[in-house]
Protein backbone atom coordinates (compact mmCIF):
# COMPACT_ATOMS: atom_id res chain seq x y z
CA UNK A 1 0.00 0.00 0.00
CA UNK A 2 0.99 3.67 -0.95
CA UNK A 3 2.53 5.39 1.80
CA UNK A 4 3.25 8.74 -0.26
CA UNK A 5 2.08 11.86 0.65
CA UNK A 6 -0.83 13.53 -1.48
CA UNK A 7 0.06 16.01 -4.07
CA UNK A 8 -2.58 18.03 -3.73
CA UNK A 9 -4.35 19.89 -6.87
CA UNK A 10 -3.96 23.45 -6.41
CA UNK A 11 -7.01 24.32 -8.27
CA UNK A 12 -8.85 22.24 -6.14
CA UNK A 13 -7.58 23.95 -3.35
CA UNK A 14 -8.14 27.26 -4.52
CA UNK A 15 -11.88 26.51 -5.50
CA UNK A 16 -12.32 25.05 -1.41
CA UNK A 17 -10.71 28.36 -0.64
CA UNK A 18 -13.75 29.61 -2.33
CA UNK A 19 -16.00 27.09 -0.98
CA UNK A 20 -15.03 27.51 2.44
CA UNK A 21 -15.02 31.43 2.29
CA UNK A 22 -18.70 31.43 1.02
CA UNK A 23 -20.24 28.70 3.04
CA UNK A 24 -18.75 30.95 6.05
CA UNK A 25 -20.26 34.63 5.41
CA UNK A 26 -20.05 36.22 8.63
CA UNK A 27 -16.58 35.26 9.16
CA UNK A 28 -15.18 36.23 6.05
CA UNK A 29 -17.80 39.41 5.80
CA UNK A 30 -16.08 40.04 9.05
CA UNK A 31 -12.64 39.56 7.98
CA UNK A 32 -12.94 41.47 4.68
CA UNK A 33 -15.18 44.50 7.01
CA UNK A 34 -12.22 44.62 9.70
CA UNK A 35 -9.28 45.21 7.06
CA UNK A 36 -11.85 47.28 4.57
CA UNK A 37 -11.80 49.47 8.23
CA UNK A 38 -8.45 49.11 8.69
CA UNK A 39 -7.46 50.34 5.14
CA UNK A 40 -9.53 52.77 4.94
CA UNK A 41 -9.34 54.07 8.80
CA UNK A 42 -5.47 54.68 8.00
CA UNK A 43 -5.75 56.40 4.79
CA UNK A 44 -8.20 58.79 6.21
CA UNK A 45 -6.07 59.37 9.49
CA UNK A 46 -2.39 59.13 8.85
CA UNK A 47 -2.77 58.55 5.10
CA UNK A 48 -4.11 62.09 4.80
CA UNK A 49 -1.45 63.22 7.62
CA UNK A 50 1.42 62.15 5.31
CA UNK A 51 -0.07 63.80 2.37
CA UNK A 52 -0.23 67.05 4.33
CA UNK A 53 2.64 66.34 5.91
CA UNK A 54 4.16 65.46 2.20
CA UNK A 55 2.78 69.30 1.02
CA UNK A 56 4.07 71.20 4.01
CA UNK A 57 7.40 70.21 3.85
CA UNK A 58 7.22 70.48 -0.03
CA UNK A 59 6.03 73.67 0.80
CA UNK A 60 9.02 74.84 3.45
CA UNK A 61 11.40 73.40 1.02
CA UNK A 62 10.16 75.52 -1.82
CA UNK A 63 11.04 78.78 0.04
CA UNK A 64 14.54 77.56 0.52
CA UNK A 65 15.29 75.58 3.54
CA UNK A 66 18.39 74.34 1.47
CA UNK A 67 19.65 77.55 -0.02
CA UNK A 68 23.01 79.39 1.40
CA UNK A 69 23.63 83.07 0.25
CA UNK A 70 27.32 84.66 0.25
CA UNK A 71 27.17 88.10 -0.19
CA UNK A 72 30.87 89.76 -0.72
CA UNK A 73 31.13 93.47 0.01
CA UNK A 74 33.62 94.91 -2.86
CA UNK A 75 37.53 94.11 -2.16
CA UNK A 76 36.34 90.63 -1.02
CA UNK A 77 38.45 89.35 -3.73
CA UNK A 78 36.32 86.20 -5.09
CA UNK A 79 36.55 85.43 -8.13
CA UNK A 80 34.50 82.93 -10.83
CA UNK A 81 36.29 80.10 -10.38
CA UNK A 82 35.67 79.32 -7.19
CA UNK A 83 32.21 77.62 -8.66
CA UNK A 84 34.39 74.73 -10.26
CA UNK A 85 35.89 74.26 -6.36
CA UNK A 86 31.97 74.24 -5.02
CA UNK A 87 30.06 71.96 -8.00
CA UNK A 88 32.84 69.24 -7.01
CA UNK A 89 31.20 68.79 -3.42
CA UNK A 90 28.89 66.16 -3.46
CA UNK A 91 26.30 68.13 -1.31
CA UNK A 92 26.20 70.76 -3.68
CA UNK A 93 22.95 70.67 -5.82
CA UNK A 94 22.91 73.56 -7.32
CA UNK A 95 25.80 76.71 -7.84
CA UNK A 96 25.12 80.15 -9.38
CA UNK A 97 27.56 83.29 -9.08
CA UNK A 98 26.55 86.62 -9.94
CA UNK A 99 28.56 89.65 -10.50
CA UNK A 100 28.23 93.69 -9.21
CA UNK A 101 25.19 95.41 -10.08
CA UNK A 102 25.25 97.60 -12.73
CA UNK A 103 22.66 99.79 -13.67
CA UNK A 104 21.29 99.52 -17.28
CA UNK A 105 18.22 101.33 -18.51
CA UNK A 106 15.97 101.17 -21.79
CA UNK A 107 17.24 102.33 -24.93
CA UNK A 108 14.23 103.29 -26.46
CA UNK A 109 13.30 105.39 -23.38
CA UNK A 110 15.54 107.87 -23.60
CA UNK A 111 17.39 109.23 -20.52
CA UNK A 112 13.76 109.65 -18.85
CA UNK A 113 14.15 105.92 -18.42
CA UNK A 114 15.27 104.21 -14.92
CA UNK A 115 17.97 102.27 -14.10
CA UNK A 116 17.70 98.32 -13.38
CA UNK A 117 20.68 96.61 -12.47
CA UNK A 118 22.09 93.61 -14.39
CA UNK A 119 24.17 91.12 -13.28
CA UNK A 120 26.45 89.11 -14.92
CA UNK A 121 25.47 85.31 -13.86
CA UNK A 122 28.20 82.21 -13.83
CA UNK A 123 26.87 78.70 -13.18
CA UNK A 124 27.35 75.35 -14.94
CA UNK A 125 23.45 74.54 -14.87
CA UNK A 126 21.76 77.51 -16.11
CA UNK A 127 17.92 75.81 -15.67
CA UNK A 128 18.69 76.52 -11.99
CA UNK A 129 18.38 80.19 -12.76
CA UNK A 130 15.49 79.49 -14.51
CA UNK A 131 16.96 80.61 -17.70
CA UNK A 132 13.47 79.76 -20.58
CA UNK A 133 16.41 78.59 -22.98
CA UNK A 134 19.90 77.72 -22.59
CA UNK A 135 22.65 80.88 -23.80
CA UNK A 136 25.22 80.34 -26.28
CA UNK A 137 28.32 80.55 -24.70
CA UNK A 138 30.33 82.54 -28.47
CA UNK A 139 27.43 84.46 -29.41
CA UNK A 140 27.00 88.36 -28.36
CA UNK A 141 26.17 89.29 -25.01
CA UNK A 142 22.68 88.65 -24.41
CA UNK A 143 20.15 89.25 -21.29
CA UNK A 144 17.49 87.20 -19.39
CA UNK A 145 14.77 89.37 -17.83
CA UNK A 146 12.43 87.81 -14.95
CA UNK A 147 8.84 89.29 -15.93
CA UNK A 148 9.48 91.70 -13.08
CA UNK A 149 12.93 92.80 -14.86
CA UNK A 150 11.21 93.35 -18.43
CA UNK A 151 8.10 95.32 -16.70
CA UNK A 152 10.54 97.53 -14.85
CA UNK A 153 12.53 97.92 -17.99
CA UNK A 154 9.78 98.84 -19.96
CA UNK A 155 10.09 96.01 -22.57
CA UNK A 156 6.54 94.22 -21.94
CA UNK A 157 6.83 92.65 -25.23
CA UNK A 158 10.69 90.89 -23.87
CA UNK A 159 12.81 92.26 -25.98
CA UNK A 160 14.78 95.33 -26.21
CA UNK A 161 18.46 97.45 -25.99
CA UNK A 162 19.29 98.08 -22.51
CA UNK A 163 22.00 100.49 -22.30
CA UNK A 164 24.31 101.68 -19.72
CA UNK A 165 25.61 105.26 -18.41
CA UNK A 166 28.51 104.69 -20.38
CA UNK A 167 27.23 103.31 -23.64
CA UNK A 168 27.63 100.15 -22.93
CA UNK A 169 25.09 97.92 -24.93
CA UNK A 170 23.07 94.71 -23.84
CA UNK A 171 20.46 93.18 -26.03
CA UNK A 172 17.25 91.67 -23.55
CA UNK A 173 15.99 88.44 -25.38
CA UNK A 174 15.57 85.73 -23.27
CA UNK A 175 13.38 85.41 -20.28
CA UNK A 176 13.76 84.30 -16.13
CA UNK A 177 11.51 82.39 -14.37
CA UNK A 178 12.93 83.19 -11.54
CA UNK A 179 12.94 80.08 -8.72
CA UNK A 180 12.60 81.08 -4.70
CA UNK A 181 15.92 81.14 -3.48
CA UNK A 182 16.81 83.55 -6.08
CA UNK A 183 13.88 86.12 -5.36
CA UNK A 184 15.85 88.20 -3.49
CA UNK A 185 17.78 89.65 -6.84
CA UNK A 186 14.46 90.49 -7.92
CA UNK A 187 13.71 92.66 -10.45
CA UNK A 188 16.23 89.94 -11.84
CA UNK A 189 17.95 90.17 -15.13
CA UNK A 190 21.07 88.42 -15.66
CA UNK A 191 23.76 88.52 -18.23
CA UNK A 192 25.46 84.95 -18.86
CA UNK A 193 29.23 85.11 -18.39
CA UNK A 194 30.61 84.69 -22.06
CA UNK A 195 34.12 83.00 -22.73
CA UNK A 196 35.90 85.91 -23.15
CA UNK A 197 34.87 87.66 -20.15
CA UNK A 198 37.69 89.18 -17.84
CA UNK A 199 39.10 87.44 -15.80
CA UNK A 200 39.34 90.48 -13.18
CA UNK A 201 35.32 89.60 -12.75
CA UNK A 202 34.21 89.30 -9.14
CA UNK A 203 31.67 87.90 -7.55
CA UNK A 204 29.28 89.79 -5.86
CA UNK A 205 26.85 87.19 -4.63
CA UNK A 206 26.85 83.56 -4.24
CA UNK A 207 23.93 81.05 -3.96
CA UNK A 208 24.35 77.19 -3.02
CA UNK A 209 21.43 74.99 -2.63
CA UNK A 210 22.38 72.02 -1.03
CA UNK A 211 20.90 68.37 -1.58
CA UNK A 212 19.38 68.29 1.95
CA UNK A 213 18.43 70.83 4.50
CA UNK A 214 20.60 68.97 6.83
CA UNK A 215 23.42 69.48 4.57
CA UNK A 216 22.94 73.12 4.69
CA UNK A 217 24.88 73.96 7.49
CA UNK A 218 28.18 71.52 7.11
CA UNK A 219 27.96 72.75 3.41
CA UNK A 220 27.83 76.40 4.82
CA UNK A 221 31.48 75.82 6.68
CA UNK A 222 33.13 73.94 3.97
CA UNK A 223 31.95 76.46 0.97
CA UNK A 224 33.39 79.29 3.35
CA UNK A 225 37.38 77.31 3.26
CA UNK A 226 36.76 77.36 -0.50
CA UNK A 227 35.75 81.03 -1.46
CA UNK A 228 39.55 81.94 -1.62
CA UNK A 229 38.50 85.90 -0.57
CA UNK A 230 41.11 88.02 0.21
CA UNK A 231 39.63 90.06 3.25
CA UNK A 232 37.16 87.10 5.38
CA UNK A 233 35.91 90.21 6.87
CA UNK A 234 33.94 91.44 3.48
CA UNK A 235 31.68 88.24 3.31
CA UNK A 236 28.45 88.12 4.78
CA UNK A 237 26.88 84.41 5.04
CA UNK A 238 22.72 84.15 5.03
CA UNK A 239 21.57 80.23 5.62
CA UNK A 240 17.38 79.22 5.96
CA UNK A 241 18.55 77.78 9.12
CA UNK A 242 15.75 78.44 11.26
CA UNK A 243 13.74 76.87 8.45
CA UNK A 244 15.68 74.17 8.34
CA UNK A 245 15.25 73.26 11.85
CA UNK A 246 11.60 73.57 11.66
CA UNK A 247 11.44 71.48 8.73
CA UNK A 248 12.93 68.82 10.80
CA UNK A 249 10.67 69.67 13.44
CA UNK A 250 7.60 69.42 11.26
CA UNK A 251 9.32 66.06 9.63
CA UNK A 252 9.79 63.88 12.65
CA UNK A 253 6.79 65.28 14.92
CA UNK A 254 4.04 64.60 11.71
CA UNK A 255 5.82 61.31 11.03
CA UNK A 256 6.03 60.37 14.39
CA UNK A 257 2.35 60.69 14.99
CA UNK A 258 1.62 59.30 12.37
CA UNK A 259 3.73 55.50 12.76
CA UNK A 260 2.33 55.63 16.43
CA UNK A 261 -1.45 55.16 15.33
CA UNK A 262 -0.86 53.12 12.35
CA UNK A 263 1.17 50.80 15.11
CA UNK A 264 -2.39 50.75 17.09
CA UNK A 265 -4.74 50.34 13.98
CA UNK A 266 -2.61 47.72 12.74
CA UNK A 267 -2.06 45.74 16.28
CA UNK A 268 -5.86 46.22 17.24
CA UNK A 269 -6.74 44.91 13.05
CA UNK A 270 -4.25 41.80 14.19
CA UNK A 271 -6.50 40.99 17.28
CA UNK A 272 -9.59 41.25 15.95
CA UNK A 273 -8.78 39.46 13.36
CA UNK A 274 -7.25 36.81 15.29
CA UNK A 275 -10.50 36.67 17.40
CA UNK A 276 -12.60 36.77 14.87
CA UNK A 277 -10.54 33.36 13.06
CA UNK A 278 -10.33 31.68 16.74
CA UNK A 279 -14.42 32.50 17.13
CA UNK A 280 -14.47 30.25 13.62
CA UNK A 281 -12.22 27.85 14.63
CA UNK A 282 -14.21 26.75 17.80
CA UNK A 283 -17.37 27.23 16.36
CA UNK A 284 -16.25 24.98 13.14
CA UNK A 285 -14.08 22.73 15.42
CA UNK A 286 -16.44 19.70 14.16
CA UNK A 287 -16.01 20.57 10.66
CA UNK A 288 -11.96 20.37 11.56
CA UNK A 289 -12.48 17.24 13.01
CA UNK A 290 -14.00 15.75 9.79
CA UNK A 291 -11.59 17.14 7.65
CA UNK A 292 -8.86 15.46 9.65
CA UNK A 293 -10.43 12.15 9.57
CA UNK A 294 -11.10 12.39 5.88
CA UNK A 295 -7.35 12.51 5.44
CA UNK A 296 -6.32 16.38 5.49
CA UNK A 297 -3.10 16.79 7.04
CA UNK A 298 -2.41 19.50 10.02
CA UNK A 299 -0.70 21.70 6.63
CA UNK A 300 -3.43 21.50 4.51
CA UNK A 301 -5.85 22.80 7.16
CA UNK A 302 -3.75 25.50 8.02
CA UNK A 303 -2.96 26.16 4.20
CA UNK A 304 -6.70 26.18 3.87
CA UNK A 305 -7.54 28.88 6.89
CA UNK A 306 -4.40 31.21 5.89
CA UNK A 307 -5.32 30.77 2.10
CA UNK A 308 -8.79 32.04 3.08
CA UNK A 309 -7.86 34.83 5.11
CA UNK A 310 -5.45 36.03 2.64
CA UNK A 311 -8.39 36.08 -0.42
CA UNK A 312 -10.92 37.77 1.93
CA UNK A 313 -8.04 40.06 3.33
CA UNK A 314 -7.28 41.29 -0.28
CA UNK A 315 -10.67 42.31 -1.29
CA UNK A 316 -11.36 44.28 1.77
CA UNK A 317 -8.02 45.70 2.11
CA UNK A 318 -8.85 46.72 -1.89
CA UNK A 319 -12.23 48.09 -1.32
CA UNK A 320 -11.56 49.97 1.88
CA UNK A 321 -8.35 51.61 0.03
CA UNK A 322 -10.69 52.22 -2.92
CA UNK A 323 -13.39 53.75 -1.07
CA UNK A 324 -11.16 55.73 1.10
CA UNK A 325 -9.42 57.45 -1.69
CA UNK A 326 -12.55 58.33 -2.95
CA UNK A 327 -13.47 60.12 -0.09
CA UNK A 328 -10.06 61.98 -0.01
CA UNK A 329 -10.47 62.95 -3.47
CA UNK A 330 -14.32 63.34 -3.73
CA UNK A 331 -13.19 66.20 -0.50
CA UNK A 332 -9.91 67.50 -2.15
CA UNK A 333 -8.11 66.02 1.06
CA UNK A 334 -4.31 65.88 0.17
CA UNK A 335 -4.23 62.01 -1.63
CA UNK A 336 -1.54 60.01 -0.01
CA UNK A 337 0.50 58.57 -3.03
CA UNK A 338 0.10 55.36 -4.86
CA UNK A 339 3.01 53.54 -2.87
CA UNK A 340 1.76 54.55 0.23
CA UNK A 341 -1.67 52.83 -0.69
CA UNK A 342 0.16 49.98 -1.97
CA UNK A 343 2.47 49.44 1.29
CA UNK A 344 -0.61 50.05 3.42
CA UNK A 345 -2.83 47.60 1.88
CA UNK A 346 0.07 44.35 1.49
CA UNK A 347 1.05 45.44 4.95
CA UNK A 348 -2.62 44.85 6.22
CA UNK A 349 -3.29 41.69 4.75
CA UNK A 350 0.43 40.75 5.79
CA UNK A 351 -0.82 41.48 9.18
CA UNK A 352 -4.51 39.45 8.94
CA UNK A 353 -1.87 36.42 7.39
CA UNK A 354 0.06 36.55 10.54
CA UNK A 355 -3.12 36.96 12.69
CA UNK A 356 -4.41 33.75 11.06
CA UNK A 357 -1.77 31.38 11.84
CA UNK A 358 -2.22 30.84 15.25
CA UNK A 359 -6.08 30.15 14.73
CA UNK A 360 -5.17 27.80 12.16
CA UNK A 361 -2.67 25.97 13.94
CA UNK A 362 -5.21 25.48 16.27
CA UNK A 363 -7.82 23.80 14.21
CA UNK A 364 -5.25 22.03 12.50
CA UNK A 365 -4.46 19.99 16.27
CA UNK A 366 -8.00 19.45 16.55
CA UNK A 367 -8.51 15.50 17.29
CA UNK A 368 -11.34 13.57 15.41
CA UNK A 369 -11.96 11.76 18.17
CA UNK A 370 -13.07 14.44 20.36
CA UNK A 371 -15.19 16.09 17.53
CA UNK A 372 -16.80 13.72 15.91
CA UNK A 373 -17.75 11.21 18.69
CA UNK A 374 -21.51 11.57 20.11
CA UNK A 375 -21.33 10.84 23.87
CA UNK B 1 -5.09 -12.95 4.45
CA UNK B 2 -4.98 -10.28 7.20
CA UNK B 3 -6.40 -6.40 6.05
CA UNK B 4 -5.27 -4.60 9.27
CA UNK B 5 -3.38 -5.83 12.38
CA UNK B 6 -3.28 -3.75 15.70
CA UNK B 7 -0.72 -5.39 18.13
CA UNK B 8 0.36 -4.88 21.58
CA UNK B 9 -2.05 -1.56 22.12
CA UNK B 10 -2.38 0.24 25.03
CA UNK B 11 -4.03 3.45 25.30
CA UNK B 12 -4.38 5.66 28.70
CA UNK B 13 -6.39 8.86 28.64
CA UNK B 14 -4.94 8.50 32.88
CA UNK B 15 -1.58 7.41 33.47
CA UNK B 16 -1.77 4.42 34.97
CA UNK B 17 -5.53 3.71 33.83
CA UNK B 18 -5.60 1.87 30.32
CA UNK B 19 -8.30 2.15 28.76
CA UNK B 20 -7.01 -0.63 26.36
CA UNK B 21 -4.43 -3.13 28.11
CA UNK B 22 -2.00 -4.75 25.21
CA UNK B 23 -4.76 -5.08 22.58
CA UNK B 24 -4.32 -7.41 19.85
CA UNK B 25 -6.09 -8.01 16.98
CA UNK B 26 -5.80 -9.02 13.46
CA UNK B 27 -9.09 -8.21 10.61
CA UNK B 28 -9.45 -10.26 7.72
CA UNK B 29 -9.72 -8.71 3.82
CA UNK B 30 -12.94 -9.47 2.81
CA UNK B 31 -14.64 -9.57 6.02
CA UNK B 32 -17.14 -7.92 8.14
CA UNK B 33 -15.86 -7.57 11.66
CA UNK B 34 -17.79 -6.29 14.32
CA UNK B 35 -16.51 -4.76 17.95
CA UNK B 36 -18.82 -4.58 20.64
CA UNK B 37 -19.15 -4.38 24.55
CA UNK B 38 -19.84 -2.19 27.18
CA UNK B 39 -19.73 1.48 27.07
CA UNK B 40 -16.09 2.74 28.11
CA UNK B 41 -14.03 0.04 27.08
CA UNK B 42 -12.15 2.01 24.19
CA UNK B 43 -14.24 0.48 21.33
CA UNK B 44 -14.35 3.97 19.48
CA UNK B 45 -10.47 5.10 20.88
CA UNK B 46 -9.57 1.43 19.17
CA UNK B 47 -11.58 2.63 16.30
CA UNK B 48 -9.59 5.99 15.58
CA UNK B 49 -5.87 4.18 16.59
CA UNK B 50 -7.00 1.48 14.04
CA UNK B 51 -7.89 4.88 11.64
CA UNK B 52 -4.59 7.09 12.43
CA UNK B 53 -6.27 9.38 14.31
CA UNK B 54 -5.15 8.38 17.91
CA UNK B 55 -2.02 7.60 18.88
CA UNK B 56 -1.86 4.59 21.53
CA UNK B 57 0.63 5.30 24.61
CA UNK B 58 2.16 1.92 22.70
CA UNK B 59 1.98 -0.80 20.14
CA UNK B 60 1.64 -0.75 15.99
CA UNK B 61 -1.09 -0.99 13.87
CA UNK B 62 0.02 -2.58 10.25
CA UNK B 63 -1.37 -3.85 6.75
CA UNK B 64 -0.82 -7.24 8.29
CA UNK B 65 2.32 -9.54 6.94
CA UNK B 66 2.14 -7.32 3.46
CA UNK B 67 3.01 -4.47 4.56
CA UNK B 68 4.36 -4.89 8.73
CA UNK B 69 5.90 -1.93 9.25
CA UNK B 70 4.10 0.56 11.96
CA UNK B 71 1.48 2.92 10.24
CA UNK B 72 1.77 5.17 13.43
CA UNK B 73 5.15 6.00 13.49
CA UNK B 74 4.69 7.82 9.93
CA UNK B 75 4.39 11.62 9.74
CA UNK B 76 0.99 13.64 10.19
CA UNK B 77 1.21 13.93 6.41
CA UNK B 78 1.53 10.40 5.16
CA UNK B 79 -0.90 9.30 7.82
CA UNK B 80 -3.53 11.79 6.41
CA UNK B 81 -2.36 10.96 3.21
CA UNK B 82 -3.58 6.97 3.91
CA UNK B 83 -6.53 8.13 5.32
CA UNK B 84 -7.48 10.08 2.42
CA UNK B 85 -6.88 7.31 -0.42
CA UNK B 86 -6.65 3.66 1.66
CA UNK B 87 -9.62 4.61 4.59
CA UNK B 88 -13.11 5.15 4.44
CA UNK B 89 -15.27 6.77 7.78
CA UNK B 90 -17.96 6.76 8.72
CA UNK B 91 -19.15 7.96 11.85
CA UNK B 92 -21.95 7.96 14.19
CA UNK B 93 -23.89 11.00 13.01
CA UNK B 94 -22.77 11.16 9.18
CA UNK B 95 -21.06 14.78 10.11
CA UNK B 96 -22.29 16.14 6.85
CA UNK B 97 -20.98 19.44 6.27
CA UNK B 98 -23.89 21.61 6.43
CA UNK B 99 -22.90 24.50 4.52
CA UNK B 100 -21.94 22.64 1.24
CA UNK B 101 -24.16 20.36 -1.04
CA UNK B 102 -24.72 16.34 -0.98
CA UNK B 103 -22.48 16.39 -4.25
CA UNK B 104 -19.58 18.11 -2.28
CA UNK B 105 -19.96 16.49 0.54
CA UNK B 106 -19.90 13.20 -0.72
CA UNK B 107 -16.61 14.01 -3.35
CA UNK B 108 -14.74 15.91 -0.53
CA UNK B 109 -12.21 13.48 0.29
CA UNK B 110 -11.02 13.42 -3.41
CA UNK B 111 -9.16 16.83 -1.87
CA UNK B 112 -7.30 15.33 0.26
CA UNK B 113 -6.65 12.56 -1.56
CA UNK B 114 -5.32 14.64 -4.58
CA UNK B 115 -7.90 13.28 -6.61
CA UNK B 116 -10.05 15.49 -9.48
CA UNK B 117 -13.71 15.96 -7.47
CA UNK B 118 -15.10 16.87 -11.20
CA UNK B 119 -14.05 12.99 -12.12
CA UNK B 120 -15.61 11.92 -9.17
CA UNK B 121 -18.86 13.47 -9.69
CA UNK B 122 -20.18 10.68 -11.57
CA UNK B 123 -19.08 8.17 -9.13
CA UNK B 124 -20.54 9.74 -6.67
CA UNK B 125 -24.18 9.91 -8.12
CA UNK B 126 -23.66 5.71 -8.70
CA UNK B 127 -22.83 5.75 -5.23
CA UNK B 128 -26.18 8.21 -4.25
CA UNK B 129 -28.39 5.88 -6.35
CA UNK B 130 -27.50 2.62 -4.62
CA UNK B 131 -27.87 3.79 -1.27
CA UNK B 132 -31.46 4.91 -2.23
CA UNK B 133 -30.27 8.46 -1.71
CA UNK B 134 -33.04 10.42 -4.23
CA UNK B 135 -31.83 13.81 -3.56
CA UNK B 136 -31.18 16.20 -5.76
CA UNK B 137 -27.29 16.83 -6.14
CA UNK B 138 -27.15 20.55 -4.60
CA UNK B 139 -29.54 19.77 -1.74
CA UNK B 140 -28.01 20.38 1.47
CA UNK B 141 -27.55 18.04 4.41
CA UNK B 142 -30.49 19.79 6.01
CA UNK B 143 -32.61 18.94 3.31
CA UNK B 144 -32.49 15.04 4.22
CA UNK B 145 -33.44 12.61 7.02
CA UNK B 146 -31.40 11.18 9.05
CA UNK B 147 -31.41 8.00 7.10
CA UNK B 148 -30.49 9.99 4.06
CA UNK B 149 -27.78 11.47 5.77
CA UNK B 150 -26.34 8.47 6.97
CA UNK B 151 -26.30 6.83 3.52
CA UNK B 152 -24.55 9.59 2.09
CA UNK B 153 -21.41 9.61 4.81
CA UNK B 154 -21.42 5.81 3.43
CA UNK B 155 -21.29 6.75 0.14
CA UNK B 156 -18.82 9.38 0.52
CA UNK B 157 -16.32 6.97 3.08
CA UNK B 158 -16.80 4.50 -0.48
CA UNK B 159 -16.30 7.34 -2.81
CA UNK B 160 -12.56 6.30 -3.25
CA UNK B 161 -12.83 2.51 -3.30
CA UNK B 162 -11.31 2.32 0.20
CA UNK B 163 -9.03 -1.23 0.93
CA UNK B 164 -10.03 -0.15 4.74
CA UNK B 165 -13.54 0.89 5.72
CA UNK B 166 -13.92 1.97 9.60
CA UNK B 167 -17.76 2.71 11.10
CA UNK B 168 -18.46 3.68 14.72
CA UNK B 169 -22.34 2.75 15.04
CA UNK B 170 -23.14 3.69 11.57
CA UNK B 171 -26.20 2.31 12.21
CA UNK B 172 -27.38 3.68 15.88
CA UNK B 173 -29.93 6.46 14.80
CA UNK B 174 -31.11 4.41 11.15
CA UNK B 175 -34.58 2.81 10.53
CA UNK B 176 -34.08 -0.69 10.01
CA UNK B 177 -34.44 0.21 6.01
CA UNK B 178 -31.88 2.32 5.92
CA UNK B 179 -29.73 0.26 8.62
CA UNK B 180 -30.47 -2.65 6.23
CA UNK B 181 -28.77 -0.45 3.34
CA UNK B 182 -25.95 0.75 4.82
CA UNK B 183 -25.28 -2.48 6.12
CA UNK B 184 -25.25 -4.31 2.35
CA UNK B 185 -23.15 -1.58 1.67
CA UNK B 186 -20.52 -2.80 3.44
CA UNK B 187 -20.70 -6.37 2.87
CA UNK B 188 -20.61 -5.57 -1.01
CA UNK B 189 -17.02 -3.75 -0.75
CA UNK B 190 -16.05 -6.35 1.57
CA UNK B 191 -16.85 -8.58 -0.87
CA UNK B 192 -14.42 -6.94 -3.23
CA UNK B 193 -12.10 -7.15 -0.66
CA UNK B 194 -12.36 -4.43 1.44
CA UNK B 195 -11.41 -4.74 5.78
CA UNK B 196 -14.39 -3.72 6.88
CA UNK B 197 -14.71 -3.00 11.11
CA UNK B 198 -17.70 -1.53 12.81
CA UNK B 199 -17.79 -0.71 16.16
CA UNK B 200 -21.54 -1.41 17.36
CA UNK B 201 -24.34 -2.05 20.00
CA UNK B 202 -26.31 -2.92 17.53
CA UNK B 203 -27.41 -6.86 17.89
CA UNK B 204 -28.81 -6.57 14.51
CA UNK B 205 -25.49 -4.94 12.96
CA UNK B 206 -23.55 -7.77 15.07
CA UNK B 207 -25.59 -10.35 13.02
CA UNK B 208 -25.02 -9.32 10.51
CA UNK B 209 -21.06 -9.39 10.45
CA UNK B 210 -18.79 -12.00 10.01
CA UNK B 211 -16.58 -12.15 13.21
CA UNK B 212 -17.19 -10.49 16.32
CA UNK B 213 -14.53 -8.82 18.94
CA UNK B 214 -15.99 -8.39 22.06
CA UNK B 215 -14.14 -5.47 24.35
Amino acid sequence: MTRRRTHLRPGDVVAEVYRSAVAQPVTTVMTALLLAALCATVLLTAGRTDASQRDVLAAVDSVGTRSIIFTMDAGAGVDPTVLDRLTALDQVEWAGAFGEAIDYRNSALGSAAGNVAFRTLWTTDPAGVGLDRPSAPTSAPIAFASSSGLSTLGMQHGRGVAVTGTGRTVGVGGGVNTPQYLRFLEPLIVVPAQASSPATDTVAVLVLVANSPAAVEPLTHTALTLLGESDPTKVKVQTSRTLADLRGILDSQLAGSGRVLIILLFASSAVLTSAVLLGLVVLKRKDFGRRRALGASRRLVVTLIVLQTAVTSVVGAVCGSIGAYAYLAITRSPLPDIGYCTALGTLSVLIALIASVLPAIIAARREPIRELRVP
Amino acid sequence: MIGLQATDIVFEYERGKPVLNRWSAGFEAGTLTAVTGPSGRGKSTLLYILGLMLRPTSGSVSFGSQSPSDLLRLSDAERAALRARTYGFVFQDAALDSTRTVLDNVTEAALYAGASRKMLKIRAMELLEEFDVHVRANARPGQVSGGQAQRIALARALILSPQIILADEPTGNLDPTSASTVLEGFRSRASQGSTVVIVTHDPATVAHCDSVLQL
